[in-house]
């Protein structure tokens, strides 16, 4: 186990090493200059010059990458070009939007997925309305939820606020509603298909018989021999559930205004603030690099058979 | 003649059922192909010029004269739409094109060459994973500017992994079996082996694969508009007229967002559709 | 005293929508404390009788008949009683411990699930276990039990469920071919921890196997099944030399002996019914040696011949000629 543990974390860092060099290097190879984009359209030769030399921009690309990811690792993002700040700075007081949106979708997901999922496979009237609705539900893009769900319970029934964010805890989660919503939909029905498959999967198995022929409650048989074991399966797929959340997440607060690093990121590519760019995008990939490490080790959890090879 | 025919469907119960069409391939092929040919005729077909602009014709409802209304400045949502539809489904067949060829030559290769190139190539399939395929979408238009060029480029990028990986563990099953082995002592060069035994046994799941990835390419290449980073306006797109119709939504006025978003969802529902059947509903195996 | 009763158990189950036979009128009762094994070819509906004396069917399955157990019909139990009945008075030890173990949960889990369901405290089902898995020959107990089944050999793992099925002291055991999935050498071990625990305790127990020789010598009565029906009830120790029922001679001659050779093993003629392909007649017509024309209209009916019960129209006639498998006079026994 724990040299699954090491391996992985190895891994991760590579991949995270790898990344951070290919978000370096694109922006590098980028036509048009860094210091043409600071100086804006009208700067003389001089000018570039002196900025360049401000920027590092005269050093070659390893040296400039070792100095960029020594910043990274010591909290310092860069600086934007364009707002002339560390990026660090700006994205202070967005991160935590960010994050309240994204962990609200989650939980969204994990339970309405699991819950719709098991009742489509268990219910028989209820399910085939479950998993129709599901299907359709898989088909709406976050940006196109954002706007039915902005129409009709912002402008019409006046539930929720169609933008901004709110304020304490409370505050918070009133304005996060709909974009939550609007950002779980798709992958919500994604999970609900993956549970309602793995649980049919797993009622037809051997297991549950036997649980039945010793006179368990049903309830325990689904949560025990059912639920527990299409957890595996569930959680094999969630990568490209993480991944959907981290892209939906810029279309979202893109759609409601939300101020964080989505919105941020759209932001500094129309100004091609590369910094910025290249700082959210680090920390994106960052962010589905790491939480799909730990659903990786987290399943290892939930299989018993992944834990150690056989001896 | 009836009694043959009773005879065979008890002999081979599926050979009827094999003979009919699914009705649901049927009704989202035959409505992916009504889109495509609109498409195509649009020129002909749409009843209005889409760019047109007539202040005095704003956000009107469903009429004769504009069967689903107008936007803000008066253009013809029909008209839109259909012009719409031309770069909203050429971006994703680019991508979905582009990603399937790279992303077969490069599992038939790992699958026959195995070995360290195999593991090279997985582990840049991994890495590219890394990147949802939006970010990476947004990084291209931040080095090479908006347009249709820098996103399709990317995403095509980021879809090849999943084409890549589905055949990769296909074709190197196929390559294991002992008939390969045999054309191979026989003298049978390794490209035709390849495209003449590989490539036909993998074929089912490239056209399962590639139409699923068709609705995801879709959507986020919409996604790509939406946020002002395809296509610029004029030109009309699904994705961008959600947008840009959002600005009415507060006035009252939903149905530029609301139809191109329907648009879009039908479309997708129908390539989902045809992938799941044609994947035999193995939803499980498909990922 | 009579435990189970099988009364005129038929089982329809629907392909394509069409219900297609199973079990074909089988009758047949347990007394306490008895086993009786219940023997035929894969197909033959002897895993699906004993599926239904616990009521463990498909959703869709359509029964006939009644099943008594302790003068209680089990088909007509409510939810809350069949949950009793199969958590107190009948433990079911199923082929392959592998796959009807949850692959996911500890050997421990397992083993006092149960115990703990029905009210039972977790210490007391623990410290019951581990005092069963003794008694089946496994050591390192605390070990074991925290366990996944994976990591445990498949004649531990049947050993571990035999002391799950024993662990609710059951009254009946049902146990479906509990020796089929193992490795030749584990099988005997495994039988003799069943066999010796069953006779401790006094449990009745139905036997499910495709092994006559095996039955013979746990049981106290033979049932043998061909396709969907019961043809003939012996007592066990009466099969070497007084079987009634042609299909029963046929499996006794086709079985391998350490001390003859023969040049081939004699093998029954044609291939094994279903169930729902019988016709009027016989359901061993077609593969019969002795079959009259009787035998193509009539299908005969479990009835007592000497201290056993045959469905055979030729049984007076044929008894004794039997049981020397390779009788001589085969094709001469036409009348």
């Amino acid at each position: 186990m724990v040299r699954v543990l090491v391996e992985r974390l190895v891994g991760l860092v590579l991949t995270l090493l790898v990344g951070s060099f290919l978000i370096y290097g694109a922006m590098y190879l980028a036509p048009g200059t860094p210091a043409a984009v600071v100086a804006g359209g009208h700067a003389t030769s001089s000018e570039l010059q002196s900025i360049r030399h401000q920027l590092h921009l005269n050093e070659p690309f390893f040296v400039r990458y070792w100095d960029w990811l020594d910043g990274v690792l010591h909290g310092n993002l860069g600086r934007s070009f364009v707002y002339r700040e560390p990026v660090t700075l700006l994205l202070s007081g967005r991160v935590m939007n960010t994050v309240f949106l994204v962990v609200f979708a989650a939980l969204l997901i994990i339970t309405g997925g699991v819950v719709l999922g098991l009742l489509a496979a268990l219910r028989r009237r209820l399910g085939i309305v479950i998993t129709a609705g599901m299907s359709v539900g898989l088909a709406v893009p976050s940006f196109v939820a954002a706007i039915v769900l902005i129409s009709v319970f912002a402008v019409d029934l006046k539930w929720f606020p169609a933008a901004s964010t709110g304020t304490g805890f409370f505050g918070q989660l009133h304005h996060m509603t709909l974009p939550a919503i609007a950002l779980a939909l798709s992958w919500l029905a994604f999970t609900g298909q993956l549970t309602k498959a793995a649980v049919r999967e797993e009622l037809a198995k051997d297991q549950v018989e036997t649980a039945q022929s010793r006179g368990i409650k049903p309830r325990h048989v689904v949560t025990r021999h059912v639920l527990r074991n299409a957890l595996i399966p569930i959680t094999t797929v969630s990568g490209i559930t993480v991944a959907g959340l981290i892209a939906g997440d810029v279309v979202v607060e893109q759609a409601f205004g939300i101020n964080g690093l989505g919105s941020f990121l759209v932001q500094a590519v129309e100004q091609k603030d590369f910094a910025s760019v290249q700082a959210v995008a680090l920390i994106l990939v960052t962010a589905f690099v790491v939480v799909n490490g730990i659903v990786d080790v987290g399943n290892r959890f939930l299989d018993p058979r992944l834990r150690e090879p056989v001896v | 003649m009836a009694t043959a025919a009773a005879a065979k469907e008890q002999l081979f119960p599926s050979a009827r059922r094999r003979r009919n069409l699914d009705p649901v391939i049927l009704a989202a092929g035959a409505f992916i192909g009504v889109l495509v040919l609109v498409a195509i005729l649009a020129p002909w077909i749409a009843p209005y010029n889409p760019n047109a602009a007539t202040i005095l014709a704003a956000n009107q409802g469903v009429s004769a004269a504009h069967w689903l209304g107008t936007d803000p400045t008066g253009r013809d949502l029909l008209s839109r739409l259909i012009w719409g539809a031309r770069l909203s489904l050429l971006g994703p067949a680019l991508i979905v094109l582009i990603a399937t060829a790279l992303g077969t030559v490069l599992a038939i290769a790992s699958a026959w060459i195995g070995g360290l190139f195999d593991q090279l190539v997985s582990r840049v399939m991994d890495l590219l994973f890394a990147f949802p395929g939006l970010v990476l979408a947004m990084i291209a238009v931040a080095m090479f500017g908006k347009g249709l060029v820098a996103p399709v480029v990317a995403l095509s990028i980021a879809y090849t992994p999943y084409i890549t990986r589905v055949l990769r563990s296909a074709a190197s099953r196929e390559r294991s079996l002992p008939y390969v082995a045999a054309c191979y002592v026989g003298g049978v060069s390794a490209r035709s082996i390849c495209s003449r035994h590989l490539l036909p046994n993998v074929f089912p799941l490239l056209l399962t694969q590639s139409t699923i990835s068709f609705g995801s390419a879709l959507v986020t290449l919409a996604a790509v508009s939406y946020l002002g980073l395809g296509i610029q306006p004029p030109t009309a797109t699904w994705g961008f007229m959600v947008s840009t119709g959002q600005s009415s939504i507060l006035a009252g006025h939903p149905a530029e967002s609301l139809e191109a978003g329907i648009l879009i969802v039908v479309t997708v529902v129908a390539f989902n559709l045809l992938g799941d059947r044609l994947a035999g509903r193995r939803s499980l195996q498909a990922l | 005293m009579t435990l189970l009763e099988v009364d005129h158990l038929s089982l329809d189950l629907p392909v394509d929508r069409e219900p297609r036979r199973i079990i074909h009128d089988v009758t047949l009762e347990l007394d306490d404390g008895e086993a009786v094994g219940l023997v035929g070819e894969s197909g033959a509906g002897k895993s699906m009788t004993s599926r239904a004396v616990i009521r463990l069917l498909p959703q869709n399955a359509r029964i006939g008949g009644d099943i008594v157990f302790d003068g209680r019909s089990v088909l007509a139990m409510d939810r809350r009683l069949l949950a009793t009945y199969r958590s107190r008075d009948v433990a079911m030890i199923f082929q392959d411990p592998k796959s009807h173990i949850n692959p996911v949960r500890t050997v421990g889990a397992f083993l006092i699930e149960a115990l703990v369901e029905r009210g039972d405290r977790r210490a007391d089902a623990l410290a019951v276990v581990s005092e069963l898995l003794d008694t089946v020959g496994i050591r390192e107990i605390p070990h074991r039990l925290r366990q996944y089944p994976h990591e445990l050999s498949g004649g531990m793992l049947q050993r571990v469920m035999i002391a799950a099925a024993l662990a609710v002291q059951p009254r009946l055991l049902l146990a479906d071919e509990p020796t089929t999935a193992l490795d030749v050498t584990t099988q005997a071990n495994v039988m003799a921890h069943l066999d010796v625990q069953r006779r401790n305790r006094g449990l009745a127990m139905l036997f499910v196997t495709h092994d006559l020789e095996l039955a013979a010598s746990v049981c106290d009565r033979i049932a043998v099944m061909y396709a969907g029906c019961l043809v003939e009830v012996c007592a066990a120790s009466s099969i070497h030399d007084r079987v009634l029922h042609p299909y029963t001679a046929g499996l006794l001659a086709s079985r391998p002996r350490v001390t003859s050779r023969t040049a081939r093993l004699p093998v029954i003629p044609g291939r094994p019914q279903a169930a729902y392909e019988l016709g009027e007649g016989c359901p061993f017509l077609s593969r019969c040696p002795y079959a009259l024309d009787i035998c193509r209209t009539t299908r005969p009916e479990l009835r007592v011949v000497g201290s056993s019960r045959v469905a055979c129209h030729r049984a007076e006639e044929l008894s004794g000629c039997l049981t020397d498998g390779r009788a001589a006079d085969r094709p001469g026994v036409h009348a």
